[in-house]
C-alpha cells in the first residue's frame, strides 16, 4: 500500500491527471498529422507533370503542322524554357505527338497532327534531351 | 463526481465540434488548391488557324502552284484543282489525321465574282456535316460540342490562264473532345 502511494512520475503519480496529459498530447498530434497530410498533398500537386505534358503535346503537335505547311528545306531546334524537356519522353507516331515521363509507364498525353502523305514520316521517339530537332527536306521529315 | 463526468462529456462534445471544423478546413484548402490546378489547354482556334494556313500555303492543296519554280501563290486559287478535289480528295492526303479522322473537318466555298459560279469542296466531309449540326445548334461548349471557325478571303481564281476575282469562304470545325 505504501509502495503504491510513493509512486511518482508523469503517468504513475496519482496526484497527476493522466487523462489531461493524454488529451493535451492528442490535441497536439491531430493538427500535426493534418499539417503533414496537407504538405504531402501540396507536394504531390507541385510534382505533378500533367500540365507540362498537356502543354508540350499541344505545342509539338501544332509545330508539326506548321513544319508540314512550310516550303523548302527546314531545320528547326525546339527548346522550351517553361518545362524541362529532358524529363520527358516524346513520341511522334501515327499522327500523334505524345509526351510521357522518362523511365515510367505513366499516362501519355497526345495531340494529333496532320501528316502529309507525300512526305513520309516513319515515326520517332526522342527522350532525355533538352532540345528536339526537326528536319524537313523536299521528300521527308525527321526528328531527333 | 458528477461534475467531473459532466466536464468530460462537455470536453468530448467540444472535441467532436473541433474535429468537424478541422475536416471542413481541410476540405476547403484541398478544394482551393484544386481550383488553381489547370488541366485543360484550349488550342482549338490556333489549331484551326494552322490548318487554314496549311491548306492555303501547301503545294498539295488548291492554291496555284508554279511547278517550274516550285512556288505556291496562296492568294490565287487553281480552279481546276479546286474542282477536282471533290473527286480526288487530295486535301485529305495533304493533312492526314488517320483513317478515321475525328479531329477536324472543313468546308471551302469558292465564289467567282465575275460569272457568279459557286463551288464547294469539303475536307473530311461526313465528319464536317455531322459536327456542323452541333455548331449550328449552338452546342459549342462541353465535351460533346464542337466549335466552328469561319474565315473569308478575297482571292483570285486562275481559270483557263486568266485571273478572275473571287471570294473564298471556309469553315473549320473542331470538336471539343
Amino acid at each position: 500500500m505504501n509502495k503504491e502511494r510513493n509512486k511518482k512520475g508523469v503517468f504513475n503519480d496519482k496526484r497527476g491527471d493522466v487523462k489531461l496529459i493524454l488529451w493535451a498530447i492528442i490535441q497536439i498530434m491531430i493538427p500535426i498529422i493534418i499539417l503533414l497530410l496537407l504538405l504531402d498533398y501540396i507536394g504531390s500537386v507541385n510534382e505533378d507533370t500533367l500540365f507540362e505534358k498537356i502543354f508540350l503535346s499541344r505545342d509539338l503537335g501544332l509545330l508539326m503542322d506548321t513544319i508540314y505547311s512550310g516550303h523548302g528545306d527546314l531545320d528547326y531546334e525546339y527548346r522550351n524554357k517553361q518545362a524541362r524537356l529532358e524529363l520527358f519522353r516524346f513520341e511522334f507516331r501515327e499522327q500523334q505527338a505524345k509526351v510521357g515521363e522518362l523511365g515510367s509507364r505513366s499516362i501519355e498525353v497526345g495531340f494529333p497532327f496532320g501528316e502529309d502523305l507525300d512526305m513520309p514520316y516513319p515515326g520517332n521517339s526522342v527522350s532525355g534531351k533538352s532540345r528536339i530537332i526537326f528536319s524537313k527536306s523536299k521528300d521527308s521529315l525527321s526528328t531527333s | 463526481m458528477k461534475y467531473k463526468k459532466s466536464m468530460a462529456a462537455f470536453e468530448m462534445m467540444m472535441w467532436f465540434l473541433k474535429i468537424l471544423f478541422i475536416v471542413g478546413v481541410l476540405f476547403a484548402v484541398v478544394i482551393l488548391i484544386r481550383s488553381f490546378v489547370i488541366t485543360t489547354v484550349d488550342v482549338s482556334e490556333l489549331q484551326a488557324n494552322v490548318f487554314v494556313y496549311r491548306m492555303l500555303y501547301s503545294p498539295n492543296s488548291f492554291s496555284y502552284l508554279n511547278s517550274g519554280l516550285g512556288r505556291v501563290y496562296p492568294g490565287i486559287i487553281d480552279f481546276e484543282r479546286f474542282k477536282s478535289q471533290a473527286n480526288e480528295k487530295f486535301l485529305e492526303n495533304a493533312a492526314f489525321y488517320g483513317n478515321n479522322n475525328r479531329e477536324i473537318g472543313a468546308g471551302f466555298y469558292l465564289k467567282n465574282l465575275v460569272d457568279g459560279e459557286e463551288n464547294t469542296v469539303y475536307y473530311n466531309k461526313d465528319f464536317f456535316r455531322e459536327q456542323k449540326i452541333l455548331v449550328d445548334s449552338g452546342f459549342t461548349e462541353g465535351p460533346g460540342g464542337a466549335r466552328g471557325y469561319a474565315k473569308e478571303y478575297n482571292i483570285l481564281i486562275k481559270k483557263n490562264n486568266t485571273l478572275e476575282k473571287g471570294v473564298l469562304k471556309l469553315e473549320v470545325i473542331i470538336p471539343n473532345s
